[in-house]
């Protein structure tokens, strides 16, 4: 069954591909929903090692489709970011 | 035996009479004994002037009348339970405010000294009840406001069955509800417990908590925070680290799809340029 997740303030894979196109990198929805699910991975796996969990790959995928999941990644993106710019 | 009575009733109803009247005269003869040796003690005290004398007239005066502590905590303070503990401190107080009547009596005026000293001696036990019995002190008009606060309501639930609420109490005592709120507080602050207190006595306890105090029981809410932040913490490191490990494609479609980040080019100033052409 197909989910679709509700980001408030974010763009959609569309709006997200025509800004990332018109900024040298052409894609079309699609490849927006699969390079930003490859980045959500690398962040969840570095989130679990944390923790000490190990999980299969088709946990992760689950996981990363869940609106739970993005939900708090956002909070976590925002100070994370704050962060990173500090640093800069 | 009710025919012997029957017979010398009037006797004994005239010795009935007799006896109480001699124990009468009697009872005001030490009565007035006693009080004019008091007044002539005052007498004696007053036209003393500073000095060991002075002092010695006033510690008799006070030996006479230590009873009158005595019987003003057993009047006003020993009902209450709370007081069992402190009741040697209450009569040192009471004994300070008996003082302090002796050397303010003005035995002119004709009053009796029990009369007086009574008032000074429930001042100073009051006193000492408002500003140092309590560990947590309460000014003294919200303790006065709360002891009304307590009498109003008992009486407000005789007659309506049930217990005021802040804005009926409010409106009872003539005060904002703020003060409500501080008289509420101030009752809560009576009810402090050590740390240290053992729970032997709590009910239900087993011989495994017989050796428990009230610390050993108190969730250490403080110490899990510390731990919640300690992860929250590292997983912003943790988070931020793999930001910087993400290719330029992948962060600027993860903070375009958060709304985290909206310009794509940041503070990139050839990216700008670019877009503008």
């Amino acid at each position: 069954m197909m989910q679709y997740i509700t980001i408030e303030d974010g763009s959609d894979f569309r709006e997200i591909s025509k800004v990332m196109t018109e900024h040298g990198y052409t894609m079309n929805h699609a490849t927006a929903r699969n390079v930003l699910l490859g980045a959500l991975k690398k962040i969840a796996t570095n989130i679990l090692g944390v923790y000490n969990i190990s999980v299969t790959e088709e946990n992760i995928s689950g996981l990363l489709k869940s609106q739970q999941f993005q939900d708090s990644i956002v909070d976590l993106l925002y100070l994370a970011n704050l962060e990173t710019v500090r640093e800069n | 035996m009710s025919e012997w009575i029957a017979k010398n009733k009037m006797k004994l109803q005239t010795s009935v009479t007799q006896s109480t009247t001699l124990l009468s005269s009697l009872h005001q003869q030490s009565n007035k004994n006693l009080g004019d040796d008091i007044i002539n003690l005052f007498i004696e005290y007053e036209g003393l002037k500073d000095s060991p004398e002075k002092t010695k007239v006033k510690n008799d005066i006070i030996a006479k009348n230590e009873k009158l502590v005595l019987f003003v905590l057993s009047q006003y303070y020993n009902k209450r339970k709370q007081f069992e503990n402190i009741k040697e401190d209450l009569v040192q107080e009471g004994t300070i405010g008996l003082m302090r009547a002796v050397e303010r009596f003005d035995w002119k005026r004709g009053n009796k000294f029990s009369t007086y000293a009574i008032w000074w001696i429930r001042q100073a036990i009051n006193k000492y009840l408002m500003n140092g019995y309590e560990t947590i002190r309460t000014a003294a008009h919200i303790v006065t406001l709360r002891n009304k606060a307590v009498r109003l309501s008992r009486k407000f639930e005789k007659m309506e069955l049930r217990l005021p609420t802040d804005e009926e109490l409010a409106e009872m005592l003539g005060v904002d509800d703020n003060i409500i709120d501080s008289i509420n507080q101030s009752i809560k602050n009576q009810t402090i417990v050590s740390l240290d207190e053992n729970l032997k006595g709590s009910k239900g306890g087993s011989s495994s908590t017989e050796d428990m105090t009230l610390y050993d029981v108190i969730p250490a809410n403080k110490v899990v925070e510390a731990e919640n932040s300690y992860f929250s913490k590292m997983l912003v490191q943790s988070i931020s680290q793999t930001l910087g490990s993400l290719t330029d494609k992948e962060y600027k479609i993860v903070m375009l799809r958060y709304g985290i980040f909206t310009d794509p080019c940041g503070n990139n100033e050839e990216c700008k340029l670019q877009k503008k052409e």
